[in-house]
Order: C-alpha cells, then structure tokens, then sequence
C-alpha cells in the first residue's frame, strides 16, 4: 500500500474519532430533548413489567432496553441515557467509513465521502440522541456491509451476523423493516445461482431474524392499535421534502433575516432535492447493469448495485404499503435510512464516473459544497430540531440556584417543556417542584417558563421576566407579587 | 395428609386401570410398537376403553369406590399376566444432547409446577364437568332426566373423572386430566422421533405442555387438554399404520377417533363466541390467541406468534400431514366454537413449526427458553389481560392443605362456590333444585339445573318472569272459524316471514260452544322448538310455546289426533297484539292436508290470578323443590316481597342470593 493510502485511511479515522468525540461531548452536555425525556419517564424510568407491555411510536423497544441498563448501572443523566445511542453513532461511523473505503479505496475521496455520510444534520444528531433512529441505522448499516463484503458462499455465522444486525435495526425502531427486508430480498437476489444459498439464507439469516425480532416486541406490539403508528406523511413527495429540508435547513436558525436571499436558496434546494435523488436512482439503473456485466466482483461496484437494488425496493415497499395498508411514508427521521442510501448511490456513481476529469471536478465541488452546507448547520450546544428545549437544563440549574427546596414550587411550563421538566426533576431528586403538568402553563405557579408562543401570558398572568434563553428563546417568569416579596 | 393420599390413589387407579385396559387391548391386537409408545397408547386408549366401563356400570347404577377400585384391579392383574416384552423399533433418531436435556429439566419442572396447582382445590366452574359427575356420583348412576330440560351430554372424559372423583374427589379428577397432557407432550416427542425430528418433537411438545392455556386447562378436570390428546394418538395410530400397514393400527385409531368424538361431544364450557365473530376469531384474532386472552379465556403464549413460520413446512411430506391434521381439528373448533379448543390445532402447528426450524441452529432451544420463561404464571400474569384465563398465584399451602379448603376456593369461585355451600346446607342429597345462576355444583350433593343451561331451563325461567311482565302473559284470544269439518289432524301455519316470534299460550279446538277435550293420545309437532309444543295444550297460564326466533315462513304447530274429530274453530290465546294476518288453518283427513278459510275474531283476555303460584306449581310438577335465586335477578326482588303469594318460604341466603323452598 502507498504511504499516501495510509495518510487518508488515517485521516478518515481522525474525522470519525473527531465526530465521535463530538457526539460525545453534546450527549454530556446538550439539555434533554422532549422526545428523549418522554423516552426516559414512559419507558425507561418504570419498572420492565410497564416498559414492556406498552407500544407507541416514541417507544423504541431495544433502545429503551439498553437505556434501561445503562441508567441502572451508571445513574440518571443525560449522558447515560444517550449512551447507547452514542455507542451506536460509533458503530455508524465505523461501518461508514468500511463502506466509504469499500467505495474509494484509500484514496482522497475517502474523507469526504465519510464527512457526507456523517455529517448531515438528521443523522449527526441521531448518533448522540436518546433514541433508536441513530443505533437502528448503524445496525442496518452494518448488515448492508456485511451484505456487501460477503464472499460468493457466505459462512453460517456471516448470515447470522447479517440476522443479528437486522433484528436490532428492528428492535431499535419498526421504520428499518422495508429496508431490511430489501436487503435480505437483494441477498437472497444475489445468491440466488449457489446451490443451497436460499437454505443457507433461509435457516441462518431469514428465520433467525425474525424469531429474534418477534421475541423483542412481541409483548410491546401485542397492545399497538392503528393509532400508535401516527408519525409519517401522506404523500411521497412531502416525504421527500421533509428529510431534504431536515437535511438542509434544520440548523439553519443562525441565518440572520437580511440574507433571505440565501435562506430562500436553500429552501430551492431542498425542494429539488427530491428531483435530484430521483435522477440518481434512474441514473443508476444503468451503471448497475453495466457493473454487474462487467465487474460484478469489484467492491465498489458490490455496494454500489447493492444500494441501488436496495432503494429501488424501498420505494416499491413504501409505495404498495401505502396503497395497500396505508401506512403512511416517513416523515424526517423516519426516512432517515433514506440519507445513507441516497448519498452511497451518489458517491458510487461519482466513483464510476470519476474517470471523467469534468466529472470529477463537478463532483468534488458537489460535494465540498454539500459538506459546507452540513457544516453551518452544526450546533454543539443543541439539536437543531428541538431548538426549543435547548434550555431547560439552563433553567432547571437556576431554579435550583434560587430556590433552597424549602416550599414546593409549581411549575407553570409550556407543554413542550413538560416532559423535559420532570426528566430534570426526577435526575436531580427536586421533590419540592411539584410534578409538571402537561397543560398548566396558566395555572397559578411560582414560576413560568414559556415558549415565544406564549409571551403574551407574561402581560396576561402578570408575570416578571426572570431571564430569557439565546437559544431557545424560552423566558423563565415569575409572578409580580413573588418577586416583590423578600 | 389423608385428603392428599385418596386424591393420588384416585388418580393412580384410575390411570393404572386404563392403562392395564389399553395393554390388554394393544396385546389383543398383537401391534408392535417402541416401549414408550406402547406405554403412551396403552394409556390413551386404555382411557377410552376404561371410560366406555364406568359408563357401563353407571347405565347399571353400579358406580361405586368398590366397584371401580375391583375392576381396576382386574385389569391390572389381567394385564400382567399377559404382559410381553415389546421390541424397539429398528430406527428411533435420538435427540441431540442439548435438547435432551433441556426438555427433561423443562419438562420435569412444569409437571411440578402443574402438580401443585391440580392438588389446589379445585376451582374449575365453566362447563361444570365435575358438577356432573359428582350427581352422577351421589346417585351412583346417571340421574333421572326431567322432564322437558335437555341436560348437556355427558363427555368421555367425564368417566374416568368419576372413577378418580369417587377415592380422591375433585383433584383426583384434575389429576388425571394432567396425566392426559403429560401423556401428550412425550407422546409428540415420541412420534417426532420416530419420524426422525427429534429436536422438532421437543420442541413442539413442550411448546404445548408449557402453554399458559394447556396449564390452566390440564390442572382442572375440563376436556380441553385431554382431547387434543386423544386427536393426537388418532392422527399418531394413523400414521404408524401408514408407516407399517398393519391394519390392527387401523381398530386403535378408529377407537380413539370415537373417543374423540365421545370426549369433544361436551357443551361449551368457555366464552361463547358469537356466530358473527367467527371468521375474525379463526382469522384475525391472533394476539388475543397468543398473548392478551380476554375475560375469561386463556392463551397459547406469545411464542405461538411464530405459528406461521410453520407453513414453511409444507415443503415436507409430514409437514403437510401436520397441517392437514390442524385443518381438521380446526373444524373442530368450528363446530364447538369454544377458544380452548384450539388446543388441539396448537398441537400440530407446534410440530409444523418444530420441523420448519429444526434446520436453524440454535432457534428452537431459544424459543423454548423464551416460551418457558413467559409461561410461567407470575410473568404471564404481568403482559395478559389481568382477567384472562390462567394460573394465578402459586397454590403451595392449598395443594398442602395448609390452608382453609373453603376460604380458598371462597375466594378464587366467588360467590358460586359460597352459594353452593348454602345450596348444601339447604337441599337434601339429590334433592332437585332449579337455580337461576350458576353455582359451584361439583361441591353440593342436591341436584341443581341451571336455567341458562337448556332451552328448557330457559322457559321455566321465563315462566317465572311471566307474572311480572305483562308481556308475557296472554292478553287476547284470537278465534279461527270455519265451517264444521272432519280431520284427523291440524296444522297452525305461519305463511309469511314476521319480525316477531309466534307465540302461543294455549291452543284449543271447538266444536261448536264445546271445547274438544285433549286426549292422551295427541301427538304435537312443531317446526321449531317442538320439545315445548305441549306448553300450548296444558292448560297452564305460565307456558307457552314459541318459535323463539322471529317466525319464518312456514313455521307451523300441528295436533294430531289419533281420530277423526269434527272441529268449527280454533283459539288461541297469546300476547295482545300478535300478528295474526299470515296465519292459516290446515287440516287432514288423513291422506292431503288442506287449506281451510277462516273468520278471524279477537277477544281481549281479563287479568288472571294465580299466576305465580301456577309458575311454582309447574316447578313442583317437574320435581323440583328448592329454587335459588340470586339478588341480581329480575325475580328476585318479587319473590322476596311476595314469598306468599308464590308459596314459597326462604331457607337460606347467601352471597347476594336466596334460597327458596317450594311449598
């Protein structure tokens, strides 16, 4: 190997440990999100008996299992609930850069193919949130690259390692069975001319999978009603339009209003986007034929017709689910499987066209200006979608600065915040707040803490401004008359 | 300690009698089976050969301990002096080590753990199995029928209990059912053996024994279990006949299929599910099948989920007999409508799923560690509906009996056991007591027929009501004249479809001012309901007979007289306001039956008197001296307030409920 092969490799792996550390420091330091606290007070903090026998579509089963273990062996905090979720944001990041190298080799194009993998807005925050999208998506990640190295007669354990990685994608969230059934469809596709293959397949891989994945939610699911499934979109193109703008403008609050110009431009895009993953996909078809005539055994190539095969069975899955059970398509982080696929398509056919020196100017920039658009979007101190509850540890830690625990407080919150209230009270041990309400923001309370939607309470209920959240724009409030009194 | 060694002797002589009947029978034939097998069958159809013996000496009033205790001893003293050495089989593929092991420890520790909940008292109410044979027991041989109440037919299976019940009484009974499913699950194990699937067989075996459903069932004295072990052996007699062509397998599995059909004849003792739920219930109803239950109803467990991963063995031959096996006691279930019975089905869709993963190294050893684990009653308790049917808490000081036998079952039959203790206290042995709601009936010695149970229970239950609705008394009689004819029968027809049913209190015939006078030889028919015909022709206030549903077109009552009569009308007195406009008069002269036109006239009736006292007259008629009402009836509270007027004296209450003697 050329020294040079050895100094991108190793460049590679410093922007994985360098996201990895990342994710870790925001898993330390970012203030609960409310999904996350709902996760932690509905499903982790009560007793397995409740945890398990209770099914709704925040309720990522093997996340809360995990969660479960890694709150009561090391405490209730932030860090410890993202925990598996960061451990999972590693296991991502491993198997997208064995799948980058897979792709470029040891070559330049490695280090931005792994930035593009990792660095989109949707799926940087997954890898550090208390939630199964990000360990999910590591895990199916890793059967496409167990899929994609498999050597022409898989062994026994490679299948079952294949099996071991789709139950968990599926235990940590129902949205990776369309794609995990595409990939075992795309294995079973592509051993189909071994002898025994579809036995082998059968008996280690397809059976496995699913007695594992039925064992795992069988008892949550058995009291799912129709209603439980509620987050998606109705129509595919709002779909798309949903993970594009998760992808391109979540982060995008910084924009200060004078340049609209630019805002709207990447409004535009993201609306395009849709168009320019369809291009990719039909754009495909062709270089998948030609590889597989020509140079079915090259890696890249392996990957390549793998993701594409893959995407292509997604839709139709997504699409007949719709139609026929009316299941409705994903809605951001939902369809975040989607943003893996779509950027191997394109990075693997950017390799195939990459002899094309044109080609290979236009893609890199491409990408240099893909990678720049991820890179303003990058928050330590928040999640961009839940910009709302970057402060309520903030207010949480002033509350208990100014109160002695001396009287019970009532809590007045947005309902946004209740969630993240009682997570904080209950990390703490703060007895003396009474538990928050979810609808209560105008009941009588010592203090308030209200969202920008609410300010108008603030003149209504009277109320002082104690302090106001940058990020967030949430107001911590009390009444006139406390704040007064001595 | 006593009660406990009379509750094993009643089982052990039961099943060692059955067991010595079955090897006589098996050595008779001359069939060559493994020793296991030869054991396993002798005891299933030794069963049935036993039930068939004290259903004999009931039919001869000679259901007595001695009689049993001598037979059974016959048997066994018979059996060894015939005893002959069988040979194994050339081929029995053995279990690998692992699974061996895992379906000893699995095994052993589920029929401790079922041991212990069939030693409890006896808690089993649906389907009152017990309540049976312990009347069949106090009069030591099937009791007279009364007259006009249907009594459910007795099950098979309810024999052998009555053999048990007479030494051990009611655990000795559950004893035996559990015995029945042990016998099952090594039964499976030893037919996938000889088929080559050993690992499959365990598999499926104890998916079936360990069921959450087959537990709760096999521990009472019911009949779920026990069919679905005698379909079993049918389906296993067959196929070793299949697999050796000795036609002698043939006579065993003919016998245990009639023992089938002998033991399944029994009534629903479950929820009922009602006709429209059906399909959805065969169909769609998997998770409530599987994990939840329902009020009242068990579950196979959550494991079961996986059934249709069974199909994949359709692509053997065996996998195909498995299914077509689990189609047919699908009718079954059809047929009975009962969810227990889908034990049977479970049977061999477990064995289809053994053999569709048998290939997949490590599956079948997890899947039986999970199903053990969600089966056992403290965790299954915590994921199914919390009054769904199952074991509840660990029964160890009450299969001791360390612990009040009545407070215990006090407290898990309430309040039937508690209004059973009353009926006991209040009715003599045998004495015949009508009851409007179901008590514990296997622990009083009085004779008591529930209303719910029978068409016929059900109208003398109305028949009480009838003072107290006015609706259910005639309001109005309607007159059909004709021109004076000569017949020798007559038919009442209703020739159109009405939203209603057609009811009639009384029938009479008129020649001219003169009632015709009822013969005895009158021969009543109906269409419907023709076991209530002669309730329009006994001059009783309080019985009618009705179509029950609303009448359709067609429906007809007829009288048939022996004789010629010449007749000119016919009244009949029903509700006010019944429809009258699609009835017609037919008459025959013995050859055709012909239309005859009439006059209608209606006439309204005036308030009869004595009504209730005509109800209680009719109960006293059919034999019956004691009636037991709960609180919560719609008689109830008219009874208490004018036991006078009814002529009937409170003896006892109890639990919300009283007991009335008939005077």
């Amino acid at each position: 190997m050329k020294p040079s092969s050895i100094v991108w490799t190793r460049l590679a792996q410093a922007v994985a440990i360098a996201i990895l550390a990342f994710n870790v420091y925001r898993a330390a330091t970012c203030s609960i999100t409310i999904d996350e606290a709902f996760t932690y007070n509905r499903f982790v903090r009560p007793a397995y008996s409740e945890t398990l026998l209770y099914f709704d579509a925040n309720q990522h089963v093997l996340y809360t299992l995990l969660a479960k273990a890694t709150v009561g062996v090391f405490g209730v905090s932030e860090f410890t609930l993202r925990l598996p979720g960061v451990l999972g944001g590693a296991l991502y990041l491993w198997v997208a850069l064995a799948l980058s190298r897979m792709i470029f080799g040891s070559r330049p194009m490695l280090v931005p193919a792994l930035a593009l993998l990792a660095l989109n807005p949707l799926v940087l925050d997954y890898m550090s949130m208390a939630r199964g999208y990000g360990a999910g998506l590591a895990c199916w990640l890793g059967g496409l690259y167990l899929v994609a190295g498999w050597p022409p007669s898989p062994s026994p354990w490679q299948m079952r390692l294949l099996a071991l990685a789709l139950t968990a994608s599926v235990g940590f969230n129902l949205i990776f069975i369309p794609p995990g059934l595409a990939l075992v469809a795309w294995c079973a596709a592509d051993t189909a001319r071994q002898k025994g293959a579809w036995a082998g397949l059968l008996n280690h891989t397809v059976l496995p999978g699913i007695v594992g994945a039925t064992l795992l939610l069988v008892l949550p699911m058995a009291r799912a009603e129709p209603g439980s499934f509620y987050v998606g979109e109705k129509t595919l193109w709002k779909a798309v339009i949903s993970i594009s703008h998760a992808s391109l403008l979540q982060g995008m609050h910084w924009l200060p209003a004078r340049i609209r110009g630019w805002d709207d431009g990447i409004w535009n895009l993201a609306n395009v986007l849709g168009w320019a993953a369809a291009a990719c996909m039909i754009a495909g078809i062709p270089a998948g034929v030609h590889a597989m005539a020509r140079a079915r055994r090259v890696e890249a190539n392996r990957v390549g017709v793998a993701v594409l095969a893959i995407t292509w069975m997604v839709l139709a899955m997504l699409v007949a689910g719709h139609y026929i059970a009316q299941v409705p398509y994903p809605y951001t982080r939902t369809g975040i499987y989607w943003i893996p696929l779509l950027t191997l398509l394109a990075l693997w056919l950017y390799e195939r066209a990459a002899t094309y020196t044109a080609a290979r100017v236009a893609g890199c920039t491409l990408a240099c200006a893909w990678l720049l658009l991820y890179a303003l979007q990058i928050h330590p101190t928040y999640y961009s979608f839940f910009r709302g509850d970057a402060g309520t540890k903030h207010f949480v830690d002033v509350l208990r600065s100014l109160e002695s625990g001396s009287r019970t407080l009532r809590l007045g919150v947005n309902w946004q915040l209740e969630q993240g209230f009682n997570f904080y009270r209950s990390k703490y041990g703060l007895n003396w707040i009474a538990p928050v309400e979810r609808y209560a923001v105008e009941k009588p309370a010592e203090y308030y803490v209200l969202l920008p939607e609410d300010l108008p309470l603030i003149d209504k209920l009277r109320l002082q401004v104690v302090q106001r959240h940058p990020v967030s724009k949430a107001v911590l409030a009390r009444p006139v008359q406390a704040a007064s009194s001595p | 300690m006593k009660t406990s060694l009379y509750m094993l002797a009643g089982a052990v002589v039961t099943l060692s009698g059955a067991m010595a009947a079955g090897q006589l029978l098996l050595h008779a034939l001359r069939i060559g089976l493994s020793r296991m097998e030869q054991r396993l069958f002798a005891l299933v159809v030794g069963a049935g050969c036993w039930s068939a013996m004290v259903c004999l000496l009931a039919w001869m009033h000679l259901a007595r301990k001695g009689v049993f205790v001598a037979l059974a001893a016959l048997l066994i003293v018979a059996a060894f002096l015939v005893r002959r050495k069988y040979s194994e089989p050339p081929t029995m593929p053995g279990l690998n080590a692992g699974m061996r092991w895992l379906f000893r420890v699995l095994f052993a520790f589920f029929l401790v753990l079922y041991f212990v909940y069939a030693a409890a008292p006896e808690s089993g109410l649906f389907g009152n199995h017990l309540g049976r044979v312990k009347q069949v027991w106090e009069a030591r041989g099937f009791p007279h029928a009364v007259a006009g109440i249907t009594q459910p037919r007795q099950s098979a299976i309810e024999f052998p209990y009555l053999t048990a019940f007479s030494i051990g009484r009611h655990c000795s009974a559950a004893l035996v059912h559990l015995a029945l499913l042990a016998a099952l699950a090594l039964g499976m194990a030893s037919y996938a053996r000889r088929r080559g699937y050993g690992n499959a067989g365990a598999f499926a075996a104890l998916m079936v024994f360990m069921s959450p459903l087959a537990g709760v069932d096999a521990t009472m004295a019911r009949t779920e279990a026990a069919l679905a072990c005698v379909l079993f052996f049918c389906y296993y007699a067959i196929e070793l006949w299949s697999e050796s062509r000795q036609r002698r397998m043939l006579i065993v599995a003919g016998a245990l299929l009639v023992f089938a059909i002998a033991v399944g004849v029994s009534p629903s003792t479950g929820s009922v599910v009602q006709q429209a739920d059906r399909p959805a219930m065969l169909l769609g109803n998997a998770i409530g099948w599987t994990v939840l239950g329902s009020t009242g109803q068990g579950f196979l467990g959550p494991v079961f989920m996986l059934a249709p991963l069974g199909l994949l063995a359709l692509r053997l031959r065996t996998g195909r007999k498995l299914w077509l096996a689990a189609a047919l006691s699908a009718l079954w279930l059809i047929g009975s409508a009962r969810l227990e019975s889908a034990l049977p089905i479970a049977v061999f869709v477990s064995l289809a799923m053994g053999l569709a993963l048998m290939n997949s190294p490590g599956m079948l050893p997890l899947l039986v560690v999970a199903h053990a684990v969600l089966s056992l009653p403290q965790v299954a308790g915590t994921y199914s509906w919390p009054d769904s049917w199952r074991l509840q808490e660990w029964p160890l000081r009450a299969a001791l009996r360390r612990l009040n036998e009545d407070a215990y079952l006090s407290a898990r039959m309430f309040p039937a056991y508690g209004w059973a203790r009353s009926i006991e206290q209040a009715a003599a042995k045998n004495e015949l007591v009508f009851a409007l709601a179901e008590p514990a009936r296997a622990y009083c010695a009085a004779r008591v027929i529930v209303a719910a149970e029978s068409s016929g229970g059900r109208a003398l239950h109305e028949m009480l009501e009838t003072p107290l609705r006015t609706g259910l008394q005639a309001g109005e009689a309607l007159r059909l004249s004709f021109s004076p004819q000569t017949a020798d029968a007559l038919r009442l027809v209703a020739e159109a479809s009405s939203s209603t049913p057609l009811r009639i209190h009384e029938l009479r015939l008129w020649q001219g001012e003169r009632e015709v006078v009822r013969e005895e030889g009158w021969r009543l028919r109906a269409s419907v309901n023709p076991e209530r015909a002669g309730d329009a022709f006994d001059n009783s206030y309080v019985t009618r007979w009705s179509t029950v549903t609303p009448a359709a077109q067609g429906d007809f009552i007829e009288v048939e007289f022996g004789s010629d009569k010449t007749i000119d009308a016919v009244t009949l007195e029903w509700p006010a306001g019944q429809s009258a406009e699609s009835l017609e008069v037919w008459l025959s002269d013995g050859r055709h039956w012909l239309k005859t036109p009439v006059r209608m006239s209606r006439s309204p009736i005036a308030e009869r008197r004595g009504i209730r006292l005509a109800a209680i007259f009719r109960l006293k008629q059919l034999g019956f001296r004691m009636l037991f009402v709960p609180n919560a009836d719609p008689c109830a509270k008219d009874l208490s307030e004018n036991s006078l007027v009814w002529r009937v004296t409170p003896v006892r209450e109890a639990h919300e409920a009283i007991i009335y003697r008939l005077d």
